[in-house]
């Protein structure tokens, strides 16, 4: 699992790439966790472009983003689930809480819109 | 390669009528010590779940993983696995689905099971040409109450979601759980492939049409069960024993 961060204004975004497993869920979460106690934010925004593979653990690590979030007084959003990856999320009911938009682009405008 | 036809150009499929003792599911017994010791022997000593047809697709194989209980060997279960699925004719999304099953089994077994690096976890998988198994194996803490921890949204950490046995069900057709406290756990995750509508041979491209994923019934109770909130706990009714 590689995450690569950048941060657009008050926006955070995490690029994963790999399997959102057990192990790629620990990475994912300490490098989000790393980047967010530093710095105040409004938004994360997961791109799941290159994710080929998820299971309960890397849902874990998902919803427990959205709960930080939460807390911190930010929002969630994913973008470009792969099919496979789409079909987890929406069995588990992940995207009741994590919209799921079609591009980074269509992530932060939402973010925008709701401020 | 498999090549799963008869002359008739029919799959070849054992009626679904068929069941043998393999099949029934494995009731979890408390206080009923994991079977076996090392587990390398018993592919063998195992009868077949049905002897070898004439043109040898019924033959029996297996293979066997013993992995160091870290998160970083979850990914190499899941894909040997997988490779070995391949060998009867699963869809590409029963594939994937395999891979979640074996996925949350072995994790379990790491995180659960051992919570350190010092475990064995044993994944063995086995099919007789028409039905795959898949045996996780640990000699871990072991399940107090196996019957709760197959609940959906059991968990109460907030990085996790509590839908390991939740998501084996969906996957697979059937799951056994064997655990007694102190000796260990065994998961046995059993998958037919789903008859293909107009499937001349296994090695044949594979319709995504079919099946794209668990039926509604289980959505439903997966989507209630990551709800967050009240009614998670009784929206897994228990699932397939």
């Amino acid at each position: 699992m590689q995450v690569e961060l950048q941060w657009v204004g008050r926006t955070l975004i995490a690029r994963l790439s790999g399997d959102l497993d057990e192990h790629g869920a620990e990475v994912f979460r300490d490098a989000v966790e790393r980047a967010v106690r530093r710095r105040a934010y409004d938004q994360l925004v997961i791109n799941l472009e290159r994710v080929a593979f998820i299971d309960s653990s890397g849902l874990g690590a998902l919803l427990g983003r959205y709960r930080r979030a939460r807390e911190d007084g930010a929002r969630v959003t994913a973008v470009g689930a792969p099919p496979h990856v789409k079909a987890v999320l929406q069995m588990a009911g992940i995207l009741q809480f994590i919209p799921l938009f079609a591009g980074e682009a269509d992530a932060l405008a939402a973010g925008q819109e709701v401020r | 390669m498999s090549v799963a036809t008869r002359d008739n150009g029919q799959p070849m499929r054992e009626p679904q009528s068929h069941r043998d003792p393999q099949q029934q599911a494995q009731p979890a017994h408390a206080g009923q010590p994991a079977e076996g010791e090392s587990g390398t022997a018993r592919p063998r000593s195992r009868r077949p779940e049905r002897p070898a047809g004439q043109d040898g697709t019924a033959a029996h194989r297996w293979m066997e993983l013993r992995l160091a209980s870290v998160p970083e060997n979850v990914g190499i279960a899941r894909v040997a696995v997988a490779a070995f699925a391949g060998q009867l004719p699963f869809t590409l999304s029963e594939i994937e689905e395999i891979k979640v099953a074996v996925s949350e089994a072995v994790t379990n077994a790491i995180v659960h099971g051992y919570g350190h690096p010092h475990g064995v976890v044993t994944v063995r998988a086995e099919h007789n040409g028409s039905r795959l198994l898949v045996v996780v194996e640990d000699r871990g803490r072991g399940i107090e109450d196996v019957e709760q921890a197959r609940q959906p949204a059991f968990s109460t950490d907030p990085e996790r979601m509590g839908m390991g046995f939740a998501f084996m069900e969906a996957f697979m057709d059937e799951v056994g759980v064997e655990s007694a406290v102190g000796v260990g756990t065994t998961v046995r995750l059993y998958k037919r492939p789903r008859p293909q509508e107009g499937a001349a041979a296994g090695d044949a491209p594979r319709s995504q049409a079919g099946k794209s994923g668990p039926d509604a019934a289980d959505a439903a109770r997966l989507e209630a069960a990551a709800g967050l909130g009240d009614g998670a706990r009784e929206a897994g009714s228990g699932g397939r024993r």
